[in-house]
C-alpha cells in the first residue's frame, strides 16, 4: 500500500529543517549529503511535502512508490520537492546510486 | 567486499606462460583471450604499435557523461572529441563503436544531441546501451529509447551478429535488487536463453551490459543482483567476452571461460572500488586526467578477443 503523490521539480534550494515527527503542513526537508539520505527514514501526514535538498558534489535523483516518484537527476543546491497523498509506506532510492535508501511513512 | 582477481590497468601480470606480446600506438594495455582465458598480455610503451592486423575488430567507448560539469573534468566534451580521434587514429577503422551507457549525465535532449553530435563525428556505426543516467527522464529510459533502441526488445536489449561472432547488448540498469544493485529481470534473462538456444557453443559470445556483471563492489552498487543467472545461460560457451562500464576504470577478471572487462570512461574517473568513503566523480589534477580516461579496442580472432585499452594521455 502506498502514497498516491502529486509532485513537482523546484531548483530553487529547499532550506526549512528535516522533521522527525508527522507534519502536514509544512515541508519536510530531507538533505542528501555523502551518497546518504538524512534523515533516510521520515513520518509525515498525508497531503505533507518533502523535499530533497542536494548538498553533494554529484548528481542524485528520487525514485520510488507507486505512483512512481520519479525526480530526475539534480545537482547540488538543487531541491526535489513532491506532495505525498495517501497513507502507507514508500521505499525510494537514488537512482543513480541505488544504493542510497530512504522511506517515507504517510500517516492519516 | 571488492573482489581481489580483478586487477586494474596499472597492474599488469602475466596469467599464463604463452604470452604474446603485441605493441600499440600510444600509452596502453594489451589483454588477450586464448582458449578463453584472458592473458594480461604486456604494458605497452610507445611508439610503432599495432593492433592485431587481421580479426573483427571494434571499439568501445564509455560513460561519456555529456552535461556533467564539475571539478573532475572541466571539459567532457573535449575528452570526447580526444577519444574519438583515437579511435580514428587506430591503424584501421573499427566496423563499429559499442558505447557502453551513461551517454549523458541527466537524460536532457540536449545532452543527448551534443553526444550524438560528437560521437557522430566518428561516421562510425554505433551500437547503445544505457546506463543509470540515461533514464533519468521521467519516461524513465523514453528519450533513450526513442533514440537509440527502437528495433529493441523490452527495455532495450538485442543481439546481432557480425563476422561470426555474436554481440549481446544487455540492460541492468532499469530496475534495482533489494540491495540496491543492477538487475536484468526475469523478462531479459527468458530472452537471453532464447537468444542463445540456436547457437553453437562454439560461437565466440560478446556480452556488452553498463553495470559490472560480475561483483567487483556490491557495496556501491557495482554488481549485478541476477548476473549469475545469465552467465550460467553462457557457461557452454568456449569463448565469452564480457564488456562494460560505470565504474570508470579499467579492470578484468576471469571466471572459468568467461572474461570481464571493465573499462575507462571518456569522461572523469572514480576511486578504485572501497578505496574511498563513497564513490562518485574524482578530481585529479589536471595533468594527470587524460591518462584516467581512455577508449578500448577490441580485436576478435579465431575465438580469441584482443582488448587494447588506450588511455588519452
Amino acid at each position: 500500500m502506498l502514497a498516491s503523490l502529486a509532485f513537482a521539480v523546484l531548483l530553487d534550494g529547499g532550506n526549512l529543517p528535516a522533521a522527525a515527527s508527522p507534519q502536514q503542513q509544512a515541508e519536510t526537508v530531507v538533505a542528501i549529503a555523502d551518497y546518504k539520505f538524512a534523515p533516510d527514514a521520515i513520518v509525515v501526514k498525508a497531503g505533507s511535502t518533502i523535499a530533497w535538498r542536494n548538498d553533494d558534489d554529484d548528481a542524485h535523483s528520487v525514485v520510488g512508490g507507486s505512483p512512481a516518484i520519479r525526480s530526475g537527476a539534480f545537482e547540488k543546491g538543487e531541491t526535489f520537492k513532491t506532495r505525498v497523498e495517501k497513507p502507507g509506506t514508500i521505499v525510494y532510492r537514488c537512482g543513480l546510486h541505488p544504493f542510497m535508501k530512504g522511506t517515507i511513512n504517510v500517516v492519516p | 567486499m571488492t573482489d581481489n582477481n580483478s586487477q586494474p590497468l596499472s597492474a599488469v601480470t602475466t596469467r599464463r606462460s604463452a604470452l604474446r606480446c603485441m605493441a600499440l600506438a600510444g600509452s596502453g594495455i594489451v589483454w588477450a583471450m586464448s582458449g578463453g582465458a584472458p592473458l594480461a598480455v604486456a604494458k605497452l610503451g610507445e611508439a610503432g604499435a599495432r593492433p592485431p592486423k587481421h580479426g573483427l575488430l571494434f571499439a568501445q567507448i564509455s560513460d561519456t557523461h555529456l552535461g556533467f560539469s564539475g571539478p573532475a573534468n572541466p571539459d567532457i566534451a573535449s575528452s570526447l572529441e580526444t577519444s574519438i580521434a583515437r579511435i580514428k587514429a587506430l591503424p584501421r577503422l573499427p566496423a563499429f563503436l559499442l558505447h557502453t551507457g551513461d551517454i549523458t549525465h541527466r537524460a536532457k535532449p540536449e545532452e543527448f544531441d551534443a553526444a550524438d553530435g560528437l560521437i557522430g563525428a566518428a561516421g562510425i556505426e554505433t551500437h547503445y546501451i544505457p546506463g543509470e543516467h540515461d533514464v533519468e527522464d521521467q519516461e524513465h529510459g523514453g528519450l533513450y529509447r526513442e533514440r537509440y533502441a527502437r528495433g529493441a526488445k523490452g527495455d532495450g536489449w538485442y543481439s546481432f551478429d557480425q563476422s561470426g561472432v555474436h554481440f549481446i547488448a544487455l540492460v541492468n540498469v532499469m530496475r534495482f535488487s533489494d540491495i540496491g544493485l543492477g538487475a536484468l529481470g526475469a523478462e531479459q534473462l527468458a530472452w537471453l536463453a532464447d537468444d542463445l538456444s540456436a547457437l553453437k557453443n562454439s560461437t565466440p559470445i560478446i556480452v556488452f551490459a553498463h553495470v559490472p556483471l560480475w561483483a567487483v563492489y556490491p557495496d556501491w552498487g557495482w554488481a549485478t543482483a541476477d548476473s549469475a543467472e545469465a552467465l550460467k545461460l553462457l557457461r557452454r560457451f568456449g569463448s565469452v567476452t564480457v564488456l562494460n562500464d560505470h565504474i570508470h576504470q579499467t579492470l578484468q577478471k576471469i571466471e572459468g571461460d568467461v572474461a570481464f572487462y571493465s573499462a575507462a570512461s571518456t569522461a572523469f574517473p572514480q576511486p578504485a572500488p572501497g578505496s574511498a568513503p563513497r564513490p562518485g566523480p574524482k578530481a585529479l589534477p589536471a595533468a594527470e586526467l587524460p591518462s584516467a580516461l581512455g577508449i578500448r579496442s577490441i580485436t576478435v580472432r579465431r575465438n580469441e578477443a584482443i582488448i587494447a585499452d588506450f588511455n588519452l594521455a
